[in-house]
């Protein structure tokens, strides 16, 4: 289960705030601006584990201030340039002054909103907009109308909130409407509010199928937003950016300059953006020998070819030494040391917690053996490794059995992701066995390794309920987890592909539903 | 109120606590720093000015500062005595300290580090963590250095605290309306989502919300002056009929009325509800920014420069230093009773050099590295060099009643006891100043078994509030002079 999730019975958020990116990408969206500015939001949310999960998303006092700075920032270049605010008015807007107005506010709020405003709300915003001559200055009336209440969409809880209220509950559960199904739907796939299909589907009543969810959901999957949806879930889940600031001893690595972590972001990017648009599987991710290199990075992987520095060239690496997202330098490198020694225990622990869904013990109470000054000399990373946390010693519940193996499977790999079969003149031993929740599974290195995991039902459902949390956008319910434990069942069974695993999720009755406490 | 009844008051009090519920009430010590600002009007609202301070201009008197609180808290422990290694952190001899007695503690103990201020410190052994660990320790004690709650929410490396810290606590009672705590953060990791490597941050606006840590200094004093989270559209000409200032009490009448109605929905969970309170009360017509203190150019050059990088490795020091003038700037300057800079993450990941080796200081505090134990003496102090540099700063601005450092608390802390067991007790607390006499200077004290929250409760009312965090009443009485 992912740290975190429970299987106790949870109400579901009926309140969710909008993640930075989804706000940037909804004001970009519902502005249609050319050329909007900055879009940043200088205050970060603290987030526990994924960017848009509603547990953690709050509005401080800072975040606020930014927001209202945006807003007003945003509603001046717009209430500045007549381009822009004709952008924003329905084709063939009515000239009379209040019904122009009307039908600027009913427009705007309804893609706001991402639902129609009540007849009331649509009455406050006009007395706002009538405000504008005397709120602002230097602008026409009609102008400074959109220019005051552009600043109050832009800040308003029903824009950056998602809700889902739904109908009339039974027996505490509520379907979600029309509209707040799309709304998550669109979030949930491209980052953004519905667009124009989407939202008639919605006004329509046209979503309260898995048929008519999942027809949407595969036509947004597709588009260039869905594709962004997709790479941002893999950056998180594998902590590509952490690659950007890779550095390591230039004494030791020379080759490695600053230039080298996002050139290996973009490599295992590109690997994960290929296999999803070639219906890869979760197998695939983890043993697939293709990878996408320039000159640079073909350099480090020493392969022979002409590449350049512009140009990400298809290759296959060699299958007996490299399969997977976990064999690539960037996975290699980042847990490696300052030097090019690997860092074998943190290469476990994120198998283990990461792709794996184990929620680790903490280290003993106890002060481990310190590793004596000059043993380096003459013995693996292993054998020093394991001398202090293997079998036999106090650190052998955890390291022993589970972050050990798992990381020791990578042996073959320095810390700078080379193969090596050799360490301090001794050879190196890349083989192990791991006990996973379906079974104790052997292993001769990093590639069989990497197979048992794509075989494992825990891989699966780890990673489905991982996506599960990204979907939903919140820390899985129980309902959450069920529906995960399905999808998970088809991805092991059926070597579904990870749309079909998106598809799937979103299908589930627990996407669109609300579940009161108990 | 003399500052000893003020004090005797604090002491007497109980507070009533039921579950994890932190309440605060101020003593009349605090008022002193609303009668010193100037209320200007300006741009979108009210603009406070803050009092004319000299702040950065060392060794000019300037009115006399409040007390106030300044933290500075590392991770992954410090190398005290546990289960076979020899002390190398505390003093050698309880009681009085004298820098003849650090200096000569030196070579084996890094608070020698700091002999200069042996008469104004206050170290205090025997604090520790309650709640027990959840998988994480790293994470269980980052959700419990500030916040003293007897209760984690979450397990593993997501564990977080179920209540509100103390800087959020002395915040509101003692800041103007809507001026948060400087809370500033020298780590490795962003804010914002990369992917389960989080910070984990020790300042918490609420139960199960972090705060999230400003990384560069640059953005923290650009938020404090007003360049960030202000803007203008048209109109905004300043005074009260400011035509920007005008819209936006329009415009926030309108969103309170939004959230008051969102608000009703009957389906609301408790948890949803508090999150639209919490956004209901940022939601203000009065704009608090600095108007006349500034940074020296020099200072926002070298700002400027590590703006874009906060996280890149041969910056890690810097943003230290600099974050630390920032904490000067803003408390002398009155924008805010308390500021905290977090050194790390819930781990520090940070690669020190020491004597031209690297070390990745949480591999080196699990002694999993050649040489550890040394190793981390070593980084302990660059660390208690670098709260020097802080204390240094605080002498150097010169008040009617004595240097700015007198005047408040400045700690240093470290979210664990110790690197290799990953220990909750003791915490070290390395206190300098005194809240102009509230605490007890010049020694070393074992307070014996006191919790993390007791010893919040005591920081608090060193700067006149009186509360119970994580539930907990009461002061560490051997601490108050």
């Amino acid at each position: 289960m992912l740290p975190g999730a429970s299987n106790a019975p949870v109400a579901t958020p009926t309140i969710a705030r909008l993640s930075e990116a989804q706000w940037q990408n909804s004001v970009r969206d519902l502005l249609l601006l050319p050329a909007p500015g900055d879009l940043t939001l200088p205050t970060a949310d603290a987030v526990v584990r994924l960017d848009n999960e509603a547990d953690s998303l709050f509005v401080n006092q800072s975040l606020h201030d930014d927001l209202q700075a945006a807003a007003e920032r945003l509603a001046a270049q717009v209430a500045g340039d007549a381009t822009a605010i004709a952008r924003l008015l329905p084709v063939n807007a009515p000239a009379d002054p209040t019904s122009r107005a009307t039908a600027f506010i009913q427009t705007f709020g309804r893609r706001a909103y991402r639902r129609p405003l009540t007849a009331a709300e649509t009455q406050t915003y006009l007395t706002l907009f009538n405000q504008g001559p005397t709120l602002t200055t230097g602008l026409s009336a009609f102008a400074g109308g959109v220019e005051v209440v552009l600043q109050a969409f832009l800040q308003s809880p029903n824009f950056l909130y998602r809700t889902g209220f739904g109908g009339a509950a039974t027996q505490g559960r509520a379907r979600l409407t029309d509209h707040e199904i799309a709304a998550n739907l669109s979030y949930a796939l491209t980052n953004s509010i519905p667009d124009t299909t989407l939202s008639a589907a919605a006004d329509q009543g046209g979503l309260q199928t898995a048929d008519a969810v999942a027809t949407h959901a595969q036509r947004l999957i597709a588009t260039a937003a869905g594709k962004a949806a997709v790479d941002r879930f893999y950056f998180q889940l594998f902590g590509l950016g952490q690659y950007d600031t890779l550095e390591k001893n230039p004494a030791v690595a020379p080759q490695f300059t600053a230039a080298v972590g996002p050139l290996l972001h973009t490599e295992t990017q590109q690997f994960l953006q290929y296999l999803f648009s070639q219906n890869g599987t979760l197998r695939d991710i983890f043993t697939s020998p293709v990878t996408f290199v320039n000159s640079t990075v073909a350099g480090l992987y020493g392969l022979k070819g002409t590449f350049t520095p512009d140009t990400w060239t298809q290759v296959q690496l060699d299958p007996t030494q490299r399969a997977g997202v976990l064999t690539r330098l960037g996975f290699l490198a980042y847990y490696g040391h300052d030097g090019n020694v690997q860092d074998s225990i943190h290469r476990g622990v994120y198998i283990n917690r990461r792709l794996l869904c184990l929620d680790l013990s903490p280290p003993p109470g106890i002060v481990l053996p310190t590793i004596p000054s000059g043993t380096t000399t003459n013995q693996t990373n292993r054998q020093i490794v394991n001398a202090i946390t293997g079998p036999g010693t106090c650190g052998a519940n955890c390291h022993g059995t589970l972050i050990n193996p798992a990381g020791f499977a990578f042996e073959s790999f320095d810390g700078l992701g080379n193969f090596h079969t050799t360490e301090n003149g001794q050879p190196v031993d890349s083989s192990g066995s791991y006990p996973f929740a379906d079974g104790v599974k052997s292993f001769s290195g990093a590639v069989e390794l990497s197979k048992a995991l794509g075989e494992s039902a825990q891989l699966h459902n780890c990673h489905a309920t991982s996506w599960t949390a990204n979907l939903y956008a919140r820390v899985p319910r129980a309902g959450d987890l069920a529906a995960a434990a399905v999808v998970a069942q088809r991805s092991l069974a059926q070597n579904i592909s990870s749309a079909d695993v998106i598809v799937g999720l979103l299908t589930a009755d627990a996407f669109v539903t609300r579940v009161e406490s108990p | 109120m003399s500052m000893r009844m003020a004090r005797a008051r604090i002491r007497t009090r109980t507070t009533t606590a039921s579950a994890i519920r932190t309440s605060a009430t101020t003593t009349p010590r605090d008022s002193q720093s609303f009668g010193r600002r100037r209320f200007l009007v300006g741009a979108g609202g009210v603009t406070l000015g803050l009092p004319i301070l000299d702040a950065f201009l060392p060794r000019r008197v300037h009115a006399a500062t409040p007390p106030f609180l300044g933290i500075i808290c590392s991770a992954n422990g410090v190398v005290q005595a546990k289960a076979g290694e020899a002390e190398a952190w505390w003093p050698s001899q309880l009681g009085a300290l004298t820098t003849a007695g650090m200096l000569a503690d030196k070579a084996t103990r890094a608070t020698g580090e700091i002999s200069d201020y042996a008469s104004r410190l206050l170290l205090v052994k025997g604090v520790g963590h309650t709640a027990t660990a959840t998988g994480c320790n790293h994470a269980s004690a980052c959700a419990q250095i500030l916040t003293g709650t007897p209760t984690v929410m979450g397990s593993s490396n997501q564990a977080v605290s179920s209540s509100v810290s103390v800087d959020t606590v002395i915040a509101k009672a003692l800041n103007a309306p809507g001026v948060d705590p400087l809370f500033l953060h020298a780590g490795m990791y962003p804010a914002g989502g990369s992917g389960f490597n989080v910070p984990s941050y020790i300042s918490y606006i609420a139960g199960g919300q972090q705060r999230p840590g400003i990384d560069s200094p640059l953005k923290a004093y650009q938020r404090m002056t007003g360049v960030l989270g202000t803007a203008a559209g048209s109109g905004a000409t300043g005074g009260a009929a400011d035509p920007l200032a005008l819209r936006r009490k329009s415009v926030n009448d309108l969103l309170r009325a939004e959230i008051t109605t969102l608000r009703a929905r009957p389906e609301l969970s408790n948890d949803d509800r508090a999150r639209l309170d919490q956004h209901f009360s940022t939601i203000r017509d009065i704009e608090v920014k600095l108007t006349n203190a500034t940074l020296s150019a020099a200072q926002l050059t070298q700002m400027t420069s590590v703006d874009a990088t906060p996280y890149a490795l041969g910056n890690h020091e810097t943003i230290q230093t600099l974050h630390m003038d920032l904490m000067v700037f803003a408390l002398s300057s009155g924008y805010t009773r308390v500021a905290v800079l977090q050194v790390g993450d819930r781990e520090d990941d940070h690669i020190y050099t020491v004597n031209g080796t690297s070390v990745q200081f949480h591999t080196a505090s699990h002694r999993t590295l050649p040489n550890s134990y040394t190793l981390c003496q070593s980084i302990d102090r660059i660390q208690i060099n670098h709260f020097k540099y802080f204390l240094d700063q605080l002498s150097a601005i010169q008040t009617p009643t004595g240097p700015l450092l007198d005047q408040g608390v400045a700690v240093n802390t470290n979210q664990l006891s110790t690197g290799p067991d990953h220990g909750f007790k003791p915490l070290p607390f390395l206190l300098a100043g005194t809240a102009s006499g509230f605490l007890k200077k010049g020694q070393y004290i074992d307070v014996g078994n006191v919790s993390t929250a007791v010893m919040l409760n005591t920081l608090a009312a060193a700067v006149g509030v009186n509360t119970s965090m994580g539930g907990k009443s009461g002061t560490v009485a051997p601490m108050l002079a």
